[in-house]
């Protein structure tokens, strides 16, 4: 009980220094930074429904965040569609494409189902370079889709602080936490990791594998999606290169991955570090060495993968939680378990 | 009018002639650890720097390039799956192995990354003896160092299907595929075979890295397209299908040329990919396959 109410406590603090942060500072290249990383927490973190309880790695799933853009953009530019109802309507689209990939791609394993997503990505991509217009509207081709500016207001989504922006992405963060808070303890996340941990097992004990796959990337798609209306809301511009990139979906499913895969907070943990970081990096290094950042990146990847496979929280949780035990008493019932370094235990105490 | 088409469909069978080299390999990892190589085309791109070297700093043939760039990715495979993959595979023995996709993953930044730090993100091109030359045949051109890298290409994959077929070793690869653990029972020995099948498959990018030398241009990123069009050849042929993953090369080829004739060169690509949907949702044993998949 008294541990329970301490995570609290430290949940407490973080939510109250990510309210106060924002305010600490008025340089405009600071507070970018900060949207941008609460933007990219709140994709992990949605990545992480699929890839990372239900285990369907998706690698090109930036691809949702790309289809989610658009939709909003377009919707605003031509038909004036407040962004607020153009990220529903690009969230809900991007859900629905996922299902209809996932329907198919899901009853082999889920390397088919990343590779149909990267494919997803450059069809994208080479469509939207060669279509400028479709329906008569302009999605702006190779050179990118501006959104217009019709000066501060809410309905469209369009402020000059940035700090607006930024607790617009803080305000999805929440959301998309508490749709990870409510895998972890619902009963189709236990499916969900079921079937990560062992599908052929989680089948024989009468889980509908498929049916839980499709809504694990259902809910991620629909969050990815929404982001991404927010992304093109924040930059007001969007393009080809950037929305249907490798890049992207890369970054996104990497933060979830080094900060713990299936964790609540693991994946926003590792945004929240990696992405100022990374920032500084390109800021420091951006001209000199102009791939350290990636390559930073990658190597980070490799050495979490290899040493902490469970990601860096948990690694770190689970090596406190050992020391703590060892010192209320040396006992052999607690005692690490046989099992305990498998995955599967990450989670427990959330 | 007829020759145009004629024409693109040699450019076709000659450039997937290439293709196939790279995708095989990829495809014998996957047979054989069922594991995909997101890096595969920037290992492809990394034996394409060394080429480049060779040839622009030692002046040497592009095609005498093959044996080192081989042996190099030949042993970076080979210790790269001794000591960083098949302690991940250990580990996920009862499933899929997600976490060397996310390795290799890794790995694909680090590579590009690293080329781009090292020469920058510039295009750059090697103008080798052969780059240009053609051999006429009546109206038909054939550039001859794409039907030079063709041969040689034919002559490795076929080198690699016979060595499957008929070696020990080969046997042992394809008995691995089939079942891990029977394998292991019957006494092979399956991490040094891991070792093996990955320093294979990226000796095999090593080959095609030369191979594309004096017709390809040169750059960081490149690495990506011949990954995404070796996961097309892959999914077409079937997972460790070397004859599929041939004509999977060929068929992509030849839709690039030909589409590029009659489309434009975007759509061709664009193509590919939808084809590459299709299989996956509709066969997503592989175009030939389909046999077996009703067997098991």
């Amino acid at each position: 009980m008294k541990k329970l109410s301490k995570n609290n406590v430290w949940m407490l603090i973080a939510f109250a220094v990510a309210v106060i942060l924002p305010n600490t500072t008025k340089s405009s290249s600071v507070l970018q930074i900060m949207v941008v990383t609460m933007m990219y927490a709140f994709f992990t973190t949605a990545w992480n429904i699929s890839g990372g309880y239900a285990g369907q790695l998706g690698l090109g799933n930036g691809v949702y965040i790309g289809i989610g853009a658009y939709i909003t953009g377009i919707l605003f530019n031509e038909l004036h569609v407040s962004p607020w109802f153009g990220l529903l309507a690009g969230g809900v689209f991007a859900a629905i494409i996922s299902l209809g990939m996932g329907s198919f791609t899901f009853k082999l394993q889920g390397t088919y189902y990343s590779l149909a997503t990267v494919a997803l990505l450059a069809i994208l991509r080479i469509f939207l370079n060669e279509n400028r217009y479709i329906m008569g509207w302009d999605f702006g081709g190779p050179a990118g889709l501006k959104t217009k500016w019709l000066g501060v207001s809410f309905q469209n989504m369009q402020f000059m602080d940035k700090r607006i922006y930024y607790y617009i992405a803080l305000g999805f963060l929440m959301i998309s936490l508490l749709a990870c808070w409510h895998t972890s303890r619902s009963k189709s996340g236990y499916y969900f990791r079921a079937i990560d941990t062992n599908q052929e097992a989680a089948a024989s004990l009468g889980v509908n594998v498929m049916q839980y796959k499709l809504q694990a990337q259902f809910i991620s798609a629909l969050l990815m999606g929404m982001g991404g209306g927010f992304y093109v809301a924040f930059y007001q511009f969007i393009d080809t290169e950037t929305m249907f990139n490798f890049e992207l979906s890369f970054q996104t499913m990497l933060m979830a991955v080094i900060g713990g895969r299936a964790t609540v907070f693991g994946p926003a943990v590792a945004a929240c570090l990696l992405i100022p970081f990374n920032e500084l990096l390109r800021r420091y290094f951006g001209t000199a060495l102009p791939g350290l950042p990636m390559l930073l990146y990658g190597l980070i990847l490799m050495a979490t993968i290899q040493f902490m496979p469970q990601g860096v929280i948990p690694f770190i949780s689970e090596k406190l939680e050992r020391r703590k035990a060892g010192e209320r008493a040396r006992l052999p019932i607690n005692g690490p378990e046989p099992g305990a370094e498998t995955k599967g235990e990450a989670n427990t105490d959330e | 009018m007829a020759t145009i088409y004629l024409q693109a469909l040699i450019d076709g069978i000659l450039q997937g002639g290439v293709y196939a080299t790279i995708a095989v390999g990829l495809s014998l990892c996957f047979g054989v650890m069922g594991i995909i190589n997101w890096a595969h085309g920037e290992t492809l791109m990394v034996g394409m720097y060394i080429s480049y070297l060779c040839v622009q700093h030692l002046g040497m043939d592009p095609y005498l390039t093959i044996f080192i760039t081989a042996t190099v990715l030949f042993v970076f495979g080979f210790l790269l799956q001794k000591f960083v993959f098949n302690d991940l595979l250990k580990r996920e023995v009862a499933r899929e192995p997600l976490s060397v996709l996310l390795s290799t993953a890794g790995l694909s930044m680090v590579l590009w990354n690293c080329m781009t730090m090292i020469f920058g993100s510039f295009v750059m091109g090697v103008n080798t003896k052969y780059s240009g030359t053609t051999i006429r045949l009546n109206d038909l051109i054939i550039s001859r160092p794409r039907l030079i890298s063709f041969c040689i290409a034919l002559v490795v994959t076929g080198a690699l299907y016979l060595f499957l077929q008929k070696s020990e070793q080969g046997r042992a690869l394809r008995a691995t595929a089939q079942n891990r653990t029977v394998a292991r029972l019957m006494g092979i020995n399956i991490e040094l075979l891991f070792c093996l099948a990955f320093g294979l498959s990226l000796a095999l990018v090593g080959v095609s890295s030369a191979l594309l030398i004096p017709t390809f241009q040169i750059y960081p990123k490149v690495g990506a397209v011949f990954s995404n069009k070796s996961f097309i050849i892959v999914v077409l042929g079937g997972k460790g299908d070397v004859k599929g993953a041939l004509i999977g090369g060929l068929i992509i080829g030849i839709i690039e040329r030909v589409g590029a004739v009659l489309l434009n060169e975007s759509y061709a690509l664009e193509l590919t990919y939808v084809l590459f949907i299709i299989i996956l949702l509709f066969m997503p044993e592989g175009l030939f396959n389909r046999k077996s998949k009703m067997k098991g």
